[in-house]
């Protein structure tokens, strides 16, 4: 059953056409990833979903007509934009009884459990906080809530690789399970690969994929080709993914008729690239 | 009301300083005149009021009465006036966490219900019992054989700030209205172009000679007379030529106060009110629809 459906959505920015007429939908109980290059159209489709932005055509949230600058949305769902968004002028403490105090769906038992094992420091201003300790408080705060819907936007972007691993374990451990939904976008699809379900690959303002990672692996096969046998790939759609002297590996329809060399199953990296190339050609 | 109440204290806790400089104005100048009575003494019993040829007794009282209402005024001006309305919906702005609080599922009215309560109600709260311990500690030092019952004093201070509620609150809502639709600071902004203007009117007149009054003229006579209807609220002049000819001093203090007090529940007080609701509101959308960066 869908959670979010998305029906002709139109964005434009000035002359700059963000979403180009998108219709999507995000599966209720599932980890759903949103990937694109710079610029495709990411953050726009996720401010359209919370109504943080105008649009034309019309989004729905369990069957409820999103309207702009509507704060009820955020009664069953938590947005992360950027770890920097905390307000640095109020203490741990002060900012963890704020908190707690106007959401309405704060679990103070749940967030006990989170908060012992932070260390986080509670007389500490949040400005004073490192980035890992910002964003393992907002993780903390955001988990906290008996919310059914998270949607992150990019929310690791410029943490080490350590608190990204960190961070998409926990959501995985201590937030999702079949009744929650999360909408992760980001450009580095690697990082979220092993705890997806489903992938909506945008690009342009238009959504080239939306299916499961199942489907995804099965339409595809990465092989491994001799450099001399390229001529093999003019007549195929395809995606050269690593150029050596030898050998070229290469993403081709699990379909296409080339057989008989190494074969391997892609990743979403090499699935997402191939699929930025091969727009116009149907699987 | 758990929701509210967070507001409050989150608003309270980022401002503290800024409700506590009453506080610390009038602690300033209580040493202030503590130094002063240690080192030469002061004699402020002795100080009478002439008026019309009459001598008014402890009229020093009063005259510290009246100073501690102008001092209140100044205080609250500053504070909820200069400091904290000016920025309240566009300081999450500045401090770059305006995306954050938006993502809390939290009623726009309650903000700026939140901010005039915290930014223009608890100073005027501050301001008031401050005002109030004045007028007891000057009462208690100097008034001790006063004509003028403590009562008539505190209520005297009481209406004074009561009459200027009105004011606070359609000043304090605009401000706030202004930071709702200006992501910038609010009040340079504001008060710029008043200035701008009201130079520009006055080169304007006196090189046209055309008889027009200047934007500083027209604020300073409608603050002293407040009036949409064209009818005074109060008459100065008719005031003390009434309390000077027919009544004690305490009497016609008590007069003044159920005058100026009641000017609230006049016409006029009620446009203020009006026009203060209609200002909140509209910072309600302003800050309910305005675009993120």
């Amino acid at each position: 059953m869908e959670l979010v459906k998305v029906v002709n959505v139109t964005k434009r920015y000035k002359d700059l056409l963000a979403l180009d007429n998108v219709n999507t939908e995000i599966k209720k109980g599932r980890i759903v990833g949103l990937v694109g290059k710079n610029g495709a159209g990411k953050s726009t489709l996720m401010k359209c979903i919370i109504g943080f932005s105008k649009f034309q055509g019309d989004i729905f949230i369990e069957g409820k007509e999103i309207n702009y600058m509507d704060h009820k949305v955020f009664e069953d769902t938590a947005f992360i934009p950027d770890i920097n968004s905390l307000d640095g002028r109020l203490s741990v403490k002060n900012f963890i009884k704020f908190f707690s105090g106007v959401h309405p769906k704060f679990n103070q038992g749940r967030f006990d459990n989170l908060f012992a094992s932070s260390n986080l420091p509670l007389s500490k201003k949040i400005s004073k906080l490192s980035k890992g300790m910002k964003t393992k408080l907002y993780l903390i705060l955001i988990l906290s809530l008996d919310v059914s819907f998270l949607i992150l936007d990019e929310p690791t972007l410029g943490l080490d690789i350590v608190y990204r691993n960190e961070f998409y374990n926990t959501i995985l451990s201590s937030f999702y399970n079949e009744e929650r939904t999360v909408f992760i976008s980001t450009h580095q699809v690697e990082e979220i690969e092993h705890i997806l379900h489903d992938l909506i690959i945008i690009d342009e303002g238009k959504i080239l994929t939306n299916d499961t990672i199942d489907n995804l692996l099965t339409y595809y096969k990465l092989i491994t080709i001799d450099a001399k046998d390229r001529d093999k790939l003019k007549e195929i759609p395809h995606k050269v993914v690593t150029e050596g002297l030898s050998a070229i590996e290469v993403v081709v329809p699990r379909k296409s008729n080339l057989t008989g060399f190494k074969e391997a199953i892609p990743n979403l990296a090499h699935i997402f690239l191939y699929t930025l190339e091969n727009a116009h050609e149907t699987v | 009301m758990k929701q509210f109440k967070s507001l409050l204290t989150r608003d309270i806790l980022l401002n503290k300083w800024s409700l506590l400089l009453p506080v610390i104005i009038v602690a300033v100048c209580y040493l202030f005149i503590l130094f002063i009575e240690l080192r030469w003494g002061i004699d402020l019993e002795n100080i009478n009021y002439q008026m019309k040829g009459a001598n008014v007794p402890f009229m020093g009282l009063v005259g510290l009465v009246i100073g501690n209402i102008w001092l209140s005024g100044a205080m609250l001006s500053l504070v909820s006036l200069v400091i904290l309305t000016p920025n309240a919906l566009n300081d999450n702005i500045k401090h770059q966490c305006e995306i954050f609080y938006k993502c809390l599922p939290i009623a726009p009215w309650k903000v700026v219900v939140g901010k005039v309560v915290s930014f223009i109600l608890i100073p005027m709260g501050i301001v008031l019992a401050l005002a109030f311990l004045n007028t007891v500690v000057a009462y208690l030092f100097l008034g001790k054989t006063s004509v003028i019952a403590l009562g008539t004093l505190v209520k005297f201070t009481f209406s004074m700030l009561v009459f200027a509620l009105p004011y606070y609150l359609l000043f304090g809502s605009l401000f706030i209205f202004l930071s709702g639709i200006l992501k910038k600071k609010v009040f340079i902004r504001f008060i710029g172009v008043l200035f701008g203007t009201n130079i520009a009117i006055q080169i304007f007149r006196s090189l046209s000679g055309i008889k027009i009054g200047t934007l500083s003229e027209y604020i300073n006579m409608w603050l002293l007379n407040p009036s949409f209807t064209g009818s005074k609220i109060i008459d100065p002049e008719k005031l003390v030529n009434g309390f000077m000819e027919k009544m004690t001093l305490d009497s016609g203090i008590n007069e003044v106060s159920n005058l100026v007090a009641s000017s609230i529940f006049s016409w006029d007080g009620l446009c203020l009110i009006f026009a203060t609701i209609i200002l909140l509101t509209s910072s309600v959308y302003a800050f309910k629809l305005r675009k993120l960066d």
